[in-house]
């Protein structure tokens, strides 16, 4: 558990456990512990430069004169000086600015002439050797390693062009001087500027005197800076936390922004939903009530069942009877035939009987008159002249005695039906066998009625089917009914799942990031809060030394500055208060200076800062300065530089007659009057 | 029905079959008193196959009314031979007939023959026998057919028999039976026998047409 969480935790009061806590701030990538910062020192060592200078005459000849610059640099106070300006001391210094951030404000013509840079930086223990050719206006090489020695000599980066060139100095850089990329937030993104606004930290120049700190016009940028060099342990974990909080807000607009939308197509949802569920209401009141039993259309069902079964049945029956009927039909016709035909046998007998017979078919042998009186009376045939029998010749009917017994029945039978009618009725017999008749009559008789039977049975079964078909229409009814309650409860249902909120995803991400935000303000504000707290006692002291130092640049009316928090300086000087901003440049310049040596050795002493100790000073006494304020500031450059052995400071001015008192030769670059530096 | 008429119903049948069937006699050979003669029992036997079967005569009426050669008032003639009682009464069916046997009449000719009604000419190689109507024998058909009696159904049945047959030899007339029959059979899937169904189907199409 980090101190900070737990400070944070005691801010909140407790709302989030200090274990949540932890997790968002390292999710957050906020730094929960003070960071100590190391002093890593750096100082040139050398320069090298060399070109071609293209000048054109007054005539307009165009001369080359080729030119190189060499210098070797150690710690203290180095001058490069000449009578005039524009005579080269500023390029010297742009271009060791120039070796150190990548990005270049020398002078386009100075910049067109270069054609090799050749830097060498003391970084701690290690030497970065810069070493690149101009093309073009590009420079074009390398970055190596070294150990003091010269040994070890490892390449770290490559570039072709400026933006190579910034790329590879802010990545060897940062890690080596141990610097934090300073976060700001610029149009809702997190940016990072990080070594080139180091750097520029490092120079004062007379372009950029808007800013008290750094030549990066950025807001809140020279605060960060300021913080960085002071040592304020807790800067970066403020930045931090302030930059994962926008970064939270900006997440819980988003979520927001999305609830509205998703309310605006709710809107439109639901507005459908209501409509089905006045569909579903209308369709259910249109559905009659049906209003017949279920419980009667099933008896009807079943009954149609068990009438089918029994009209089957039935007509089994009838099928059966009928076959009876026919046979009893068949039998009696056949008898009827029979009876007929011994009728016909009869009549035909008789019919023949009445004729005469003149001969013996078989014989010829003729049949006289004697012989049918014989037959007649006598008894005789009077063909054959056999016995007649007697019985039958009472009943006119003519058999012999010794005929078959059933010859003889047959032609008494024939007789007896007949003799056994009245006269004229000599018809087809109509008569059966009375028997056969009445099995007959019967038969049908029983016919008809099943018949009779069957066509009830169907007929009930068919009032049945009807009951149950017209069950089955309620049924089908029933089924409407049905359907419609259930549209209408899932239209229901639909309207109350709509509702008017955030999806609970949604919902329970914005617990989290309410959460969240709710950290990192509350730690932005102790961070903050330490900060100033350590920053004040700094400040003050560099308060009181910056007004000390620009009393003897050259502003005798200051009375007092306050240097605050965020890089601003306020200044009373003659009884008025104003600010840095509203200084002359003059003034802005002094100030400017008497706060970069301030904060040097406010650095250096305190052994908190994370100045570098490298500082660079163009052309101080450039504005309207005296002589006496420009050796003022000089000599007070020279003193803090001297301080420390770890600290260097390179002037480049016009004032040259001073400084072969101040600096000893070895110091310093003078060119002679009317001479350029290189 | 009952398998066969008895001889004397059989010789009924031959009477009234001569009377009207016959042609003239008097040819040489001839008995000598002959009025009628029936020269073919090929032809003989067929007349009197229509007579005894009912069905096959309605089926040739049928027929007969169809191709034109007779009104279509006879169809109600065909109709009543299969369902009135008395053709059916009369039904003697003659299975071997469409086969080719004949039914011997030798008994029932002897009836007539007795009574001197009618006189027959065997010829050699059987069946080729000449049949003739004596004197007596014309008057005794003419007396069964003025008869008020169930026989003199005969006679008016025999008219009808030879409305049909028309001039048609006995092989003809075989031959016109034998495809009624054989038309049964193809259509009703039933052997040679009784085509009544066939008639009333026949008969039913007739009317629903």
């Amino acid at each position: 558990m980090s101190e900070l969480a737990r400070a944070v935790a005691e801010k909140l009061k407790g709302a989030v456990s200090q274990q949540d806590i932890e997790i968002i701030l390292r999710e957050s990538r906020v730094t929960t512990s003070a960071t100590v910062p190391t002093p890593v020192r750096l100082r040139v060592l050398h320069v090298t430069f060399s070109g071609v200078k293209r000048l054109e005459t007054s005539d307009g000849d165009v001369t080359e004169e080729p030119f190189e610059f060499s210098w070797d640099l150690g710690p203290g106070l180095y001058v490069v000086g000449s009578h005039d300006n524009l005579h080269g001391k500023s390029s010297v210094l742009e271009i060791i600015r120039w070796a150190l951030r990548g990005r270049s404000r020398v002078q386009p013509d100075v910049r067109s002439w270069l054609r090799h840079v050749h830097v060498v930086f003391q970084v701690n223990e290690e030497h970065v050797v810069v070493d690149f050719a101009v093309y073009d206006s590009q420079p074009r090489g390398s970055v190596f390693r070294q150990d003091a020695t010269g040994s070890g000599r490892v390449e770290l980066a490559r570039f072709g062009d400026e933006g190579g060139f910034e790329q590879a100095m802010d990545s060897i850089m940062m890690t080596r001087l141990h610097l934090q990329p300073i976060a700001a937030w610029q149009e809702d993104q997190a940016v990072e500027h990080a070594w080139v606004a180091y750097a520029g930290a490092l120079s004062i120049s007379s372009k950029g005197l808007d800013q008290l700190l750094g030549d990066v016009p950025f807001g809140g940028m020279a605060s960060r800076l300021l913080s960085m060099f002071v040592g304020a342990a807790w800067a970066a974990s403020r930045a931090e936390a302030t930059t994962a909080g926008r970064a939270v807000d900006a997440a819980l607009d988003r979520l927001n922004q999305r609830a509205t939308q998703q309310e605006e197509a709710t809107a439109g949802k639901r507005a459908a939903v209501e409509a089905e569920i006045s569909r579903a209401q209308a369709a259910l009141a249109d559905v009659p009530d049906g209003g017949v039993r279920l419980a009667e259309v099933d008896a009807a069902v079943e009954r149609v069942t068990r009438l089918g079964s029994r009209v089957a049945a039935l007509r089994l029956q009838l099928d059966a009877l009928r076959d009876v009927e026919r046979g009893a039909r068949r039998e009696l016709r056949e008898e009827e035939a029979r009876k007929h035909a011994l009728l016909e046998d009869a009549l035909g007998r008789r019919f023949f009987n009445a004729l005469r017979p003149s001969a013996c078919p078989r014989c010829s042998a003729p049949v006289t008159e004697e012989r049918r009186a014989h037959e007649s009376e006598g008894h005789e045939c009077s063909v054959c002249t056999t016995e007649l029998d007697l019985e039958a010749l009472g009943q006119e009917v003519l058999v012999a005695a010794s005929a078959p017994a059933p010859e003889r029945a047959a032609a008494l039978a024939g007789a007896a039906m007949l003799n056994g009618r009245s006269a004229p009725s000599e018809e087809t017999p109509a008569e059966g066998d009375d028997a056969l008749r009445r099995v007959l009559a019967d038969t049908t008789l029983r016919v008809q009625q099943l018949e009779a039977q069957l066509q009830d049975v169907e007929r009930e079964r068919e009032e049945a089917a009807s009951r149950a078909r017209s069950g089955g229409e309620a049924g089908g009814l029933l089924e409407r009914r049905r359907t419609a309650e259930l549209a209408l409860a899932r239209a229901q249902g639909a309207l109350e799942a709509l509702q008017p909120t955030m999806s609970s995803a949604d919902e329970a991400e914005r617990v989290v990031l309410e959460q969240r935000r709710k950290v990192l303000k509350a730690t932005e504000t102790v961070t903050a809060d330490r900060v100033k707290d350590a920053q004040r006692d700094v400040l003050t002291t560099l308060s009181q030394n910056i007004t000390d130092l620009a009393r003897e640049f050259g502003i005798p009316q200051l009375s007092s500055v306050e240097l605050g928090g965020g890089a601003t300086l306020k200044v009373h000087k003659g009884g008025v208060s104003t600010s840095y901003g509203k200084c002359t440049s003059g003034e802005q310049l002094r100030l400017k200076v008497a706060t970069a040596v301030a904060l040097l050795r406010a650095g250096f002493a305190s052994q908190t800062g994370r100045h570098p100790g490298l500082l660079t000073v163009d052309s101080p006494g450039s504005e309207e300065a005296t002589k006496v304020s420009l050796d003022a500031m000089l000599q007070a450059l020279q003193q803090a530089a001297a301080e420390s052995p770890d600290m260097q400071v390179i002037v480049a001015t016009t004032r040259t007659e001073m400084l072969e008192e101040l600096v000893p030769a070895d110091r310093r670059r003078v060119a002679r009057p009317d001479e350029y530096l290189w | 029905m009952p398998s066969s008429a008895s001889p004397v119903q059989h010789a009924i049948r031959l009477l009234a079959l001569m009377r009207q069937a016959g042609g003239p006699a008097g040819a040489p050979g001839d008995p000598q008193n002959a009025v009628l003669a029936v020269r073919s029992e090929l032809r003989l036997q067929a007349l009197d196959f229509w007579l005894r079967n009912p069905d096959y005569l309605a089926a040739e009426l049928l027929t007969e009314v169809e191709a034109g050669r007779l009104d279509a008032s006879y169809v109600d003639v065909a109709s009543a031979l299969l369902d009135d009682p008395e053709p059916s009464l009369r039904h003697y069916p003659m299975p071997r007939w469409l086969y080719g046997a004949y039914e011997p009449l030798d008994d029932a000719f002897a009836h007539l023959e007795a009574y001197g009604l009618a006189a027959m000419r065997r010829m050699p190689g059987g069946h080729r026998n000449q049949f003739f109507l004596l004197p007596a024998g014309v008057a005794a058909g003419d007396d069964l057919e003025a008869a008020d009696s169930a026989l003199s159904w005969y006679p008016r049945q025999v008219k009808l028999v030879l409305l049909v047959a028309r001039d048609h030899s006995g092989a003809q007339l075989k031959a016109r039976q034998y495809q009624q029959a054989s038309y049964a059979e193809t259509e009703l899937g039933t052997h040679i026998g009784p085509i009544g169904d066939r008639v009333r189907s026949r008969l039913k199409e007739r009317t629903a047409s």
